[in-house]
């Protein structure tokens, strides 16, 4: 079952939307993306010297007019693109719980998986770390076709977030089993130490793929209330607490760390070739998926 | 204006106040709070919020509602503020003789130090009150009553006390009646609606608490402030001077002064001067005795005469009561009525200068017409009652009305007489032997004068305003020379009953004089007048009223053209008694005399209401913080 934002003018808005990428990926069928090989296309590539056997319907008259020479012009040929999904599912991504980071981050990936879905290319569901009403797996198959929106939706509801992740074990897990590369979209509120994302990218850079990092932050992440009197902050993840008194000062350098290190994940990002997009739950969610997406350069 | 709390005990309330801090305390138990990464929250708060103290985290909502508290416990201790107001106060100055005593240590009167001490008393009052200034006495000529309440001046401004104190002077004359004190007193709080009476006096209020002190001492009261000047000290006084000159013998004068000289130690003198040209009369030299009488006999014959004690003035409190001034009696023509079986006897008494003799028997007595004679000799008979005219009673008969008769004796011996009243001078009582005595049973109002082995035989008193004397001998008829003791108490007796005030032309200090209707026809003629020249010369028209004698000295009065002179005398114990001094009268004690630790009168404006207002201001400010605080928690 599709959440409520999923309305039938909202698929129709993201079925006009296709995944892009900024590198191209070899594929198994035809599809709506250059790839690597030569083939049937409708995009020129190149020419090379008939050979016998060539279809003479790609020799390039004109050129044989001018050298005297038969060519055959080549084309790019479109396949499906294979994209992976991840979704961060650890305990941090359920708080603040009145922000709905969680909810916000599954309505963002079944976004993307549904622009993938409707420009017939292949889509797969990770979820990192969480729990599961069910035994279920972590992944999915690579998913095809608009129909199959609806297993990525059940498959999501059936994981919630909980515990700690280790990321960088996480993802080598997952990528142990991939052996397509293609789009790569991590959706988290990255709200570890930067070496973990960074270990985690050269990861996914060595899977060959085009990455990119969405994260979700809740608005009170971004304007804690004040603690004056103090308050035992607990860790999400680990449990671990601080008695913490959050006040006007306290909160000044909160922000200051945040703010630091939004620019250090960007930076990561920007040295490693990665999209990267904010969404604050405040935010207007499709909105940002049909506009700023697109902006961002992640949607065409 | 003051600023005061009129329930300060409530301010104990304060005790309970660190239990505000119990909520913040209980609130210190810390907020357990998720958040989705904790590194962002390491070591983000100061260390020295750490400490016990710093745990205790005081918001802005704190102060503002301990400011409400105090602010509460402030409404309960009802603050108020106190201003002065405006009131109408009474400044009572005892202007009684007694007020001019010395003080021991400088030459200023009581009346100097009362002024001071007024301007002192004044300085803790209201500048915007209102003040009168009443004297007990009235004050010649300014004043024109006879009682206090009448020498009010009106109401002024406090600058201009100064100029009405220049004004006021003491007088001779005494302190007026209690009665007439109290009544003042009454008059002015409750008639006159004075809020405060300052009364500057010599005399104490009675000794009723520890509160009082003797001296220099003062008593609050709510509406009554008596402040008492001087100290106890010696004084001496003459209490009397009289001057005594029979019409039957004119030409003996004899003078007698009462000195009152109970605590003085010092050595004085009394002398007899004639007050117009100073000249020494008689001088006698004093004992160590607390009353002494003096007695001077052939004074020369002068217009006024003056007594005086002469004394170390360091040694002595009131100059005033040291001198007594005195006018020689005139001569006048003595219509005597004799009442008597025997006519014939009486004859004997035509020998008598200046004494126009009248006869009548008993049964020709007639009551109603002895307002014209000077007195009336009842010999061997009695009327039912007292005539209303002197009168003396010679050997009244068995069963009259008048007089209890004792044991008769023949030829008694004169056992006891009263020295020193004018019936018993110049009597030789050795050479005094009835015949033939009848002893007489004194009565309350009619002492013994004379006594003899068969019991009292002269009686004389007052009654009515009337001298009496009653005799238990015959001292008829007159033989002048031949029986001289028998004349001499004749003369005495006729003399004492001629004189009937024994003060011819004397008044003291104090008294009223008024025209007398009699010189002027029997009811007095409308519109008659009075000319009185004071001792210091000034003169005062009296018409149609009463005016007072408040300086000592020697009054001329011409009323009607008839000029005669009279002597005003300070002949008062009280102001004499300088070593007691006189107390308050009770009903003025009892009346002003609660004590009260506050003297000024204010005015309560409460600021309660003013403190309720901000209190309820300050809760809607608490109320919007405190909602804001419960939207800035998070329902994490």
């Amino acid at each position: 079952m599709l959440p409520s934002l999923f309305t039938s003018q909202f698929l129709a808005r993201l079925e006009t939307l296709r995944i892009r990428t900024r590198r191209r990926f070899l594929g198994n069928r035809p599809g709506g993306h250059l790839s690597l090989r030569r083939g049937a296309g409708l995009e020129f590539a190149d020419y090379r010297r008939y050979a016998p056997g060539d279809d003479l319907r790609y020799i390039d008259w004109n050129l044989y007019g001018r050298t005297d020479r038969l060519y055959i012009k080549q084309f790019q040929q479109e396949e499906e693109l294979y994209t992976s999904l991840f979704l961060d599912l650890s305990a941090s991504m359920a708080y603040p719980t009145q922000d709905h980071k969680h909810e916000a981050a599954r309505d963002i990936i079944l976004s993307l998986a549904h622009v993938v879905l409707a420009g017939n290319d292949a889509v797969k569901l990770s979820v990192l770390g969480g729990r599961s009403t069910q035994a279920a797996q972590s992944t999915t198959p690579f998913f095809r076709g608009r129909q199959r929106i609806f297993a990525l939706a059940d498959f999501l509801s059936t994981h919630s977030p909980a515990g700690r992740v280790d990321v960088v074990q996480t993802f080598a897990q997952q990528l142990q089993t991939a052996h397509r590369p293609g789009k790569a979209i991590w959706i988290s509120d990255f709200l570890f130490p930067l070496s973990v994302l960074r270990a985690t990218l050269s990861l996914l850079r060595g899977m060959n793929s085009d990455i990119a990092l969405i994260q979700v932050l809740g608005h009170e992440e971004l304007d804690p209330p004040l603690f004056p009197a103090g308050a035992r902050m607990v860790d999400s993840e680990n449990g671990e607490e601080t008695l913490v008194y959050f006040d006007a000062g306290a909160k000044q350098t909160y922000m200051q760390r945040l703010d630091r290190h939004s620019r250090e994940l960007q930076s990561s990002c920007h040295q490693a070739g990665v999209h990267y997009a904010r969404f604050v739950t405040h935010q207007d969610l499709p909105d940002f998926i049909l506009n700023e997406l697109p902006a961002l350069g992640l949607l065409k | 204006m003051e600023f005061t709390f009129l329930s300060p005990a409530v301010f104990s309330l304060l005790l309970a106040l660190p239990l505000l801090f119990l909520p913040y305390l209980l609130q210190q138990r810390h907020t357990q709070l998720v958040v989705s990464a904790l590194f962002l929250y390491q070591d983000i708060s100061a260390p020295a919020r750490r400490r016990l103290w710093g745990r205790l985290r005081l918001t802005p909502l704190f102060f503002l509602q301990l400011l409400i508290l105090l602010l509460l416990v402030g409404i309960a201790a009802r603050p108020t503020l106190q201003q002065d107001a405006t009131q109408k106060i009474a400044i009572v100055m005892d202007t009684s003789a007694s007020m001019q005593t010395r003080t021991d240590s400088e030459a200023r009167t009581l009346f100097d130090m009362a002024k001071t001490r007024l301007a002192q008393e004044l300085s803790s009052v209201s500048a915007e009150s209102l003040v009168s200034v009443f004297t007990t006495n009235p004050l010649v000529p300014n004043g024109l009553g006879t009682t206090p309440a009448e020498s009010t001046l009106p109401l002024s401004d406090m600058p201009n006390i100064p100029n009405i104190l220049q004004q006021l002077s003491v007088s001779d004359a005494p302190d007026p009646s209690d009665t007439a004190l109290s009544t003042f007193f009454n008059q002015l709080l409750n008639e006159h609606g004075f809020d405060r009476v300052f009364f500057f006096t010599d005399r104490s209020l009675p000794q009723r608490s520890d509160s009082q002190q003797r001296g220099d001492f003062k008593i609050d009261s709510q509406t009554l402030r008596v402040v008492t000047l001087g100290t106890p000290r010696p004084n001496l006084a003459i209490t009397d001077f009289r001057l005594y000159r029979s019409p039957f013998y004119p030409d003996e004068i004899q003078a007698t002064v009462r000195v009152y000289a109970e605590e003085t130690q010092a050595a004085w003198q009394v002398v007899i001067e004639d007050s117009l040209t100073n000249q020494r009369l008689m001088a006698q030299q004093a004992t160590q005795t607390a009353q002494q009488t003096f007695s001077f006999s052939h004074l020369p014959v002068t217009h006024t005469y003056r007594a005086r004690i002469l004394i170390d003035p360091k040694e002595d409190g009131l100059d005033l009561d040291n001198t007594a001034y005195a006018v020689l009696p005139t001569l006048t023509d003595v219509q005597v009525l004799l009442v008597t079986p025997t006519p014939e006897i009486g004859q004997s008494l035509r020998h008598i200068p200046n004494l126009k003799l009248t006869l009548q028997t008993p049964q020709a007595y007639d009551p109603e017409q002895v307002s014209q004679f000077g007195f009336i000799l009842f010999h061997l008979t009695a009327p039912e009652v007292l005539p209303p005219t002197p009168a003396a009673f010679l050997l009244p008969p068995e069963g009259n009305r008048l007089f209890s008769l004792g044991q008769a004796a023949t030829q008694p011996r004169i056992t006891n007489w009263s020295l020193g009243h004018p019936l018993t001078a110049y009597l030789t009582f050795s050479l005094l032997r009835p015949v033939y005595a009848q002893a007489l049973q004194p009565a309350v109002w009619c002492p013994a004068i004379i006594h003899s082995t068969a019991g009292p035989l002269v009686l004389a008193g007052e009654r009515a305003g009337y001298r009496y004397v009653a005799t238990g001998f015959d001292i008829l008829p007159y033989l002048g020379q031949k029986n001289l003791p028998v004349s001499i108490l004749t003369l005495n007796i006729l003399g004492w009953l001629a004189n009937p005030a024994g003060r011819q032309g004397h008044y003291t200090t104090g008294d009223v004089v008024a025209p007398q209707p009699k010189s002027n026809g029997a009811n007095g003629a409308p519109g008659s007048t009075l000319q009185i020249r004071f001792p210091h010369q000034t003169t005062f028209q009296l018409l149609k009223s009463a005016g007072p004698l408040n300086q000592q000295g020697v009054y001329t009065f011409r009323e009607n053209g008839v000029e005669r002179r009279v002597a005003v005398n300070l002949f008062s114990p009280e102001e004499a008694r300088l070593g007691k001094p006189l107390s308050l009268p009770q009903e003025a004690s009892e009346t002003f005399g609660v004590p009260s630790e506050t003297a000024a009168r204010t005015v309560d404006q409460p600021l309660w209401p003013w403190l309720l207002l901000a209190v309820l201001g300050l809760c809607g400010l608490e109320w919007w913080f405190a909602a804001r605080a419960v939207e800035a928690v998070p329902s994490s």
